[in-house]
């Protein structure tokens, strides 16, 4: 009985062992090549030692259209979320404390906005804004993204809102504070962990965005995403060593939120659906 | 009008105003071109009725682009939860705690990565000449690894890529579904006559029928959004191998000719078919 | 033959050793209660006889078969939990022949098997409902109908009757003695409530902190407690505890408690002069109300009176000293009024101020 159960183990280990790898090689790969000489990445047989060279990195940050791209993620990304909190949270604040006959049906529009396929509202939003004058600018991809990071976060929100323990704000109440005040002093204060996961994750999805920025850009506004896409289309000449290096510092800040973004979602399965199982 | 009900007004009606005039706008808008013949060479448009609609009928590429997307969809959804389910528990009983903390975080990686980065990251490890994965395979098949330019594998490997990210990402998911279950049950199953697979099996999985369903459907819609790694990694190709609805509707709008009303009513289209199908699939898993 | 033996076993939970070097002999077909407070260690053993928890040392013995690397489902042994444990969203028929089926026993012999232990237990009519439909104590039921169906050699009871309200737990209390009655399958049976011990058991072990404190039937528990722990765990109300010393008194000893002085003969007990001991004075043998204060007896001023029904508790109070006396509903005394007690020697226990070991000689 116990021999069949080592070999058990012993595939789980590798099992296991084989699926980091699977995470593992690919990324430290393309992590390996941003520091090469082109004519170290296009060798057939894998290069695992080479001269090491910063040019690379160099070139993605002080070349103009990379460091457009990653000045107008920054921005773009930076002010849609922040633009979304401050719209969202209070939004989600009084959906999870004031409910009405109107609450479920403005939240199930908002849960259905993430239902809608990009391509079929990207379309429409392109000629409003060619129409506008407005195309290819940061302000028509903030306005565009603020449909994305509104609805994440009211949607994110709600629930850590509905978590704050309706007995601190009503002790609140009675101390004298009015609804604005309790919002600000106590709920936001409470349930700020929660409530930088939900912010967090819309940054994470903004800044990841492709789609919409390809459709609304061309050279001026164009996010990092599409900087680096621009890269992979240029036939024989694809630099690959550059790519590999502005797909790095594209991924870095999404990757910071690592931490973070483990936490809030062991937060939200925990709580959310721990009680409702065991029922 | 007391404070009370004054808050949720101020606090809700901006974000309901700008959320229904971002959705709607656009949506009633697309819907009208979509009966127009705009394009983006020709200023000028007039109504064609239901003609768009009708040539969607008969346009042999869109027939095909229909028929990736369906591919696609039950392919990296199958995938993704099959995946997520086995690794999953795999995960809860057979590793340490410093091996579960260190896959928790390893793993929610490829989903935090922009999709094209996790394209390009495979689109280079792939490549025919210079590939991580090519030189390994060429010596030991003496064949060359060309996944992404033959036509029967294209969408698969892709398809790869997408259930890389988001396969492992569910994995974590349903580990931490699996930590969430409460003890006892599983101790009795154990003392029930039950192996390990079996406990899995009859009493872990059915109790998160719930959360499972909800992953799926999730993964279903996320699927739909496939376009960012295809238009990095094939672009549709080779031929339209890998050219799903809005990998078709994106090249129609931008890249030939730019026929927006065209792509219009294909993305309505699409719109609609995924309305009905999740509604009728949300309204049968809801009972 | 279904014995169980411990010998020698050790469980460590990392750093912390939460059983110290158990032993044990559980005879075929008796009923052992595994008897201690909350984080004594008496759950875990129950779990290490399951296979649900490792051994970190020593072996346990089912029916003369070491146990140790066997899996749980190896061991022919049922485990009944606090919270029921049953599987959620099965219904009562699948949840208890869930077991059957998973070793392939064929329908129509589950089917007879199921009808026998439900109406046994007289859960027969509710073979199509879920747990969430079921009460407390029908879930229970279920689960333990669920252990029975299984022919074990050993039942292993983890505070079955914990969650339930005190009428229901009489009620399946006097049920699970019944099956055992008529299974007469081995059990053990943890639980911290000491009424329950006392009822059930065949034989009691008081477990402390990982180590066994006594095991003895439940009248020689409760007679001849064999230290302060277990005659302060057994017995409600709780024992009432007196300082005294002991000085030699010709062919008896006199054990003096602040004024008041008892006489007891020597060959009971292993006592020296000028010794330290506790008295152990239970409630229910302070019950004889003297007139004047005389050797064997106690006074005080009574603080405190609660009424039982049948008897009331007096609280008295002698020299800051809170003594409990249960006496019957119709002496007639009120708060602030002076008591005497006429003690019964021989209900007297005495130990050893430092080891807290009971004094009397076996």
């Amino acid at each position: 009985m116990s021999r069949s159960f080592k070999i058990e183990n012993f595939v789980s280990q590798f099992i296991l062992f084989l699926t980091a790898l699977m995470v593992l090689i690919p990324l430290f790969w393309t992590f390996l090549n941003g520091f090469k000489y082109k004519v170290d990445i296009i060798s057939v047989i894998p290069k695992i030692f080479f001269t090491p060279t910063l040019d690379n990195f160099i070139y993605v940050i002080t070349k103009q259209a990379v460091y457009t791209g990653l000045l107008n993620s920054i921005i773009v990304t930076g002010i849609s979320v922040l633009l979304g909190g401050l719209l969202g949270l209070p939004t989600a604040y009084a959906l999870a404390r004031y409910p009405n006959k109107w609450t479920n049906d403005i939240q199930f529009f908002v849960l259905s906005l993430r239902f809608l396929p990009p391509v079929a509202v990207a379309i429409p939003i392109m000629i409003i804004w060619l129409k506008l004058g407005l195309y290819d600018t940061r302000l028509s991809l903030i306005i565009t993204y603020l449909l994305l990071s509104l609805s994440s976060t009211v949607w994110l929100s709600v629930p850590a809102f509905k978590q704050v323990p309706i007995e601190v704000e009503e002790a609140a109440l009675v101390d004298g504070y009015n609804p604005y005040e309790i919002f600000l002093k106590i709920a936001l204060p409470v349930a700020y962990p929660s409530l930088i996961g939900a912010l967090a994750f819309s940054f994470v999805l903004i800044w990841n965005e492709f789609m919409i920025a390809l459709m609304l850009t061309t050279t001026d506004a164009q996010t990092l995403p599409v900087v680096a896409s621009g890269f992979t289309q240029m036939g024989r000449n694809v630099p690959w060593g550059i790519l590999n290096a502005s797909v790095i510092v594209l991924s870095i800040p999404p990757l910071l939120f690592l931490g973070l973004l483990s936490t809030f979602l062991d937060k939200i399965i925990k709580k959310s659906l721990g009680g409702k199982i065991s029922g | 009008m007391n404070i009370k009900t004054r808050l949720p007004i101020l606090f809700i009606a901006p974000t309901l105003v700008l959320l229904a005039t971002l959705a709607l706008i656009p949506l009633v808008y697309a819907i009208i071109i979509a009966f127009q013949n705009q394009t983006l060479i020709k200023p000028d448009s007039s109504f064609v009725g239901l003609e768009n609609f009708f040539n969607l009928f008969s346009d042999r590429r869109f027939i095909n682009s229909l028929k990736i997307s369906f591919i696609w969809e039950l392919v990296t959804v199958s995938f993704t939860m099959i995946l997520a389910i086995f690794l999953g528990i795999l995960i809860h009983e057979k590793s340490s705690p410093v091996m579960k903390k260190f896959l928790t975080l390893l793993l929610l990686i490829p989903v935090l990565l922009p999709r094209v980065a996790a394209a390009f990251v495979w689109k280079f490890a792939l490549h025919p000449i210079f590939g991580l994965f090519t030189y390994p395979y060429k010596l030991i098949t003496s064949q060359s690894l060309e996944l992404l330019s033959n036509p029967s594998t294209a969408l698969y490997t892709v398809a790869m890529v997408d259930v890389w990210q988001w396969g492992l990402f569910f994995a974590i998911i349903i580990l931490k579904l699996l930590e969430t279950l409460p003890r006892e049950p599983f101790d009795a199953a154990r003392l029930d006559n039950a192996k390990t697979w079996e406990i899995h099996f009859y009493i872990s999985l059915p109790m998160l029928k719930a959360p499972l369903v909800v992953l799926m459907f999730v993964k279903m819609i996320e699927s739909l959004r496939s376009f960012d790694l295809i238009y990095v990694i094939t672009r549709g190709g080779p031929g339209i191998t890998t050219e799903t609805l809005d990998m078709y509707a994106f090249s129609l709008a931008f890249i030939e000719n730019g026929r927006v009303s065209y792509a219009s009513s294909m993305a309505i289209l699409m719109m609609i078919l995924t309305a009905i199908i999740f509604t009728v699939i949300w309204k049968r898993a809801s009972k | 033959m279904a014995n169980i033996t411990f010998s020698n076993v050790k469980k460590s939970f990392t750093n912390i050793e939460v059983i110290k070097n158990f032993n044990l002999e559980v005879n075929d077909k008796e009923f052992i209660v595994l008897l201690g407070p909350s984080g004594c260690g008496k759950s875990t053993l129950l779990r290490m006889i399951a296979g649900l928890e490792q051994i970190s040392e020593g072996k346990i013995f089912i029916d003369d078969i070491l146990v140790n690397d066997l899996l749980p489902r190896e061991r022919n042994v049922a485990m009944v939990f606090q919270n029921y444990a049953l599987y959620p969203h099965m219904n009562v028929f699948d949840n208890i022949s869930f077991g059957l089926k998973r070793i392939k026993v064929n329908s129509s012999e589950i089917k007879k098997r199921v009808d026998e232990v439900t109406t046994l237990l007289g859960i027969e009519d509710y073979l199509l409902r879920n747990p969430k439909e079921l009460s407390g104590g029908q879930q229970q039921r279920v689960a333990i109908a669920r252990a029975i169906i299984k022919t074990p050699k050993v039942f292993l009871f983890d505070e079955p009757l914990s969650n339930l309200d005190a009428k229901l737990r009489n009620h399946l209390r006097t049920e699970i003695s019944q099956l055992h009655e008529k299974l007469k399958t081995t059990s053990i049976y943890v639980t911290h409530d000491q009424l329950e011990a006392m009822s059930l058991a065949d034989r009691i072990v008081v477990i402390k902190d990982g180590y066994i404190k006594q095991i003895g039937n439940p009248k020689e528990i409760y007679l001849q407690p064999s230290d302060m722990f277990v005659a302060s765990f057994i017995g409600t109300p709780a024992i009432n505890f007196l300082q005294a010393t002991v000085s030699d008194s010709g062919n008896q000893w006199k054990i003096n408690s602040s004024n008041n002085n008892f006489y007891i003969d020597k060959k009971n007990y292993n006592l020296s002069h000028g010794l330290n001991i506790n008295l152990g004075l239970r409630p229910s043998n302070i019950n004889t109300v003297c007139d004047n204060v005389d050797i064997n007896s106690l006074e005080g001023i009574v603080r405190h009176i609660e009424f039982f029904g049948q008897e009331q508790l007096i609280s008295f109070e002698k020299n800051n000293n809170l003594i409990n006396a249960l006496v019957p509903f119709n002496l007639k005394i009120s708060k602030g009024e002076n008591i005497c007690f006429k003690i019964d020697i021989n209900s007297l226990n005495i130990f050893d101020t430092k080891t807290e070991k009971n004094l009397y000689k076996k």
